[in-house]
């Protein structure tokens, strides 16, 4: 599907754009440049498991890093002053990045409990065999409720986790949770009328959350277009903004009626195939970031992982900024690695 | 503290609205009603065109699409399995390999002590 930026790419030094503002030469001519070094570790259906090519290996835990399944997984390996998969390896960990690929028709019947015993656990297995360790899981948004019921049904394979703004307590999950509700929508209907749920939807509806910023976000931009760097930033996120992938319809259904509408995870009612998904059989070591404006994920649903988990060494932290600003901000980005850094290297003996 | 600026306030204005609009029951019921009167009716399309297609006994959509996850299921699984047995089978090899050459050189040291060993029962 195309979106508002997917328009055919111009060379920057084209004649032909040399005459345009700075911003609409940069729309025309941006094109993504691969970040990180990095090479497959492991691919089925439409998925790959990529490592970052150094450290080859390490003494440290290694991290598997867990994006949302809407969204495409290079949001962890943005740019080169923005790519958290770069920074952790260069702090010495063996990183994995999980690319969860573009779904296609016949995927709308991957259901929400196949993820978890099925691709998820494999990735899991072969992150574990590939570093010989247990890895710690580092889920953002989506990733996050993935790596927390992951890490509550196979504790035994997982050596830490990192969830970042990962909602637990739907209950709080602010306008989302109320344009969910089973009154107003009927997900199990509209999978069975569309099949996969299309970005567009998925898309339309965060920005409808805040309308006033993606107008206001084009004015800002106009007037600071001779700053090249800037622009360059600003393309850059807002390119991976709008490469959406469509959500696998059976993911979607279940996901929707389980957390958002019947709000399973935080009630101890949510069941996996035949596993029981109880936060409490965490015991490992649970760092939960929250982003405290975030509007997607409210910190209220994500810090209630806090209160369930039943590990020890359990830490908050609170980061200023929104649920994509807190990867993408140049001011928060620093402070987020350090942040993990910290973390991890504070429990280099409990992680392994 | 920031300051109020003419654009944060519009802004503010406009994100109260819609706040308001979409979370006031009356547009969500009505939207939620639409929604699902469209779907309904795409779903009923879609009924339509199974029994036409049963009809000719040809497969619908659903149901190639639910075969071709079946396959690309079963597939992943059966690679990822057999790479893990090809793992660990590599791995029993290099152990076995690392064993035999471990012995031939213990076999090697200990030869020459044998054979010193029979020369001396020889001559007893």
């Amino acid at each position: 599907m195309r979106t508002s930026l997917e328009m055919p790419k111009l060379s920057e030094s084209d004649p032909r754009l040399q005459t345009l503002p700075p911003l609409i030469r940069k729309a025309l001519s941006y094109d993504r440049k691969p970040v990180t070094p990095m090479h497959p570790v492991y691919q089925e259906n439409k998925l790959t498991v990529w490592k970052a090519n150094s450290p080859e290996k390490s003494n440290k835990v290694p991290l598997l890093l867990v994006p949302a399944l809407i969204n495409r997984h290079y949001i962890l390996d943005l740019s080169e002053k923005h790519s958290l998969f770069k920074s952790l390896s260069e702090a010495g960990y063996e990183v994995y990045l999980v690319d969860w690929g573009t779904p296609e028709e016949e995927d709308r019947w991957m259901t929400f409990s196949e993820i978890f015993t099925g691709p998820m656990r494999r990735i899991v297995r072969k992150v574990t065999r590939e570093a010989g360790k247990k890895p710690v899981l580092f889920g953002y948004c989506l990733g996050g409720i993935i790596t927390n019921i992951y890490s509550s049904i196979f504790p035994e394979d997982v050596a830490g986790l990192i969830a970042m703004t990962a909602p637990v307590d739907f209950s709080h999950a602010g306008i989302m949770g109320l344009w969910t509700r089973p009154d107003y929508l009927n997900p199990y209907q509209l999978v069975d009328a569309i099949g996969n749920v299309p970005p567009d939807l998925v898309q339309n509806g965060f920005m409808s959350l805040r309308p006033a910023q993606s107008v206001r976000k084009w004015q800002s931009v106009w007037a600071k277009q001779d700053d090249v760097e800037m622009l360059d930033s600003f393309f850059t996120l807002e390119n991976w903004v709008n490469d959406n992938i469509p959500f696998p319809g059976g993911t979607w259904q279940e996901y929707i009626h389980w957390l958002y509408q019947e709000n399973r995870l935080y009630k101890d009612e949510l069941w996996i195939g035949q596993h029981h998904a109880l936060l409490k059989n965490i015991t490992c070591p649970v760092l939960n970031i929250v982003a405290d404006s975030d509007h997607i994920a409210p910190p209220e649903a994500c810090l209630a992982l806090n209160e369930k988990v039943g590990s020890q060494d359990v830490t908050a932290a609170h980061m200023p900024g929104g649920h994509v600003g807190i990867i993408a901000s140049s001011k928060l980005f620093g402070k987020l690695v350090n942040l993990v850094v910290e973390w991890l290297d504070g429990r280099a003996a409990s992680l392994i | 503290m920031k300051k109020e600026t003419r654009e944060n306030y519009v802004d503010k204005l406009i994100g109260t609205y819609f706040d308001q609009l979409w979370s006031n029951p009356f547009y969500l019921n009505g939207m939620g009603q639409l929604m699902r009167n469209n779907l309904a009716m795409r779903q009923q399309w879609n009924k339509q065109m199974e029994t036409l297609l049963s009809f000719w006994q040809l497969p619908n959509q659903q149901m190639q699409q639910r075969t071709l996850h079946q396959i690309n299921t079963l597939l992943s699984e059966w690679r990822f399995e057999r790479d893990e047995l090809n793992d660990r089978l590599d791995a029993m090899e290099k152990e076995l390999a690392e064993l035999k050459t471990t012995q031939s050189t213990t076999q090697r040291k200990e030869e020459p002590k044998r054979a010193h060993k029979s020369g001396n029962a020889q001559a007893e």
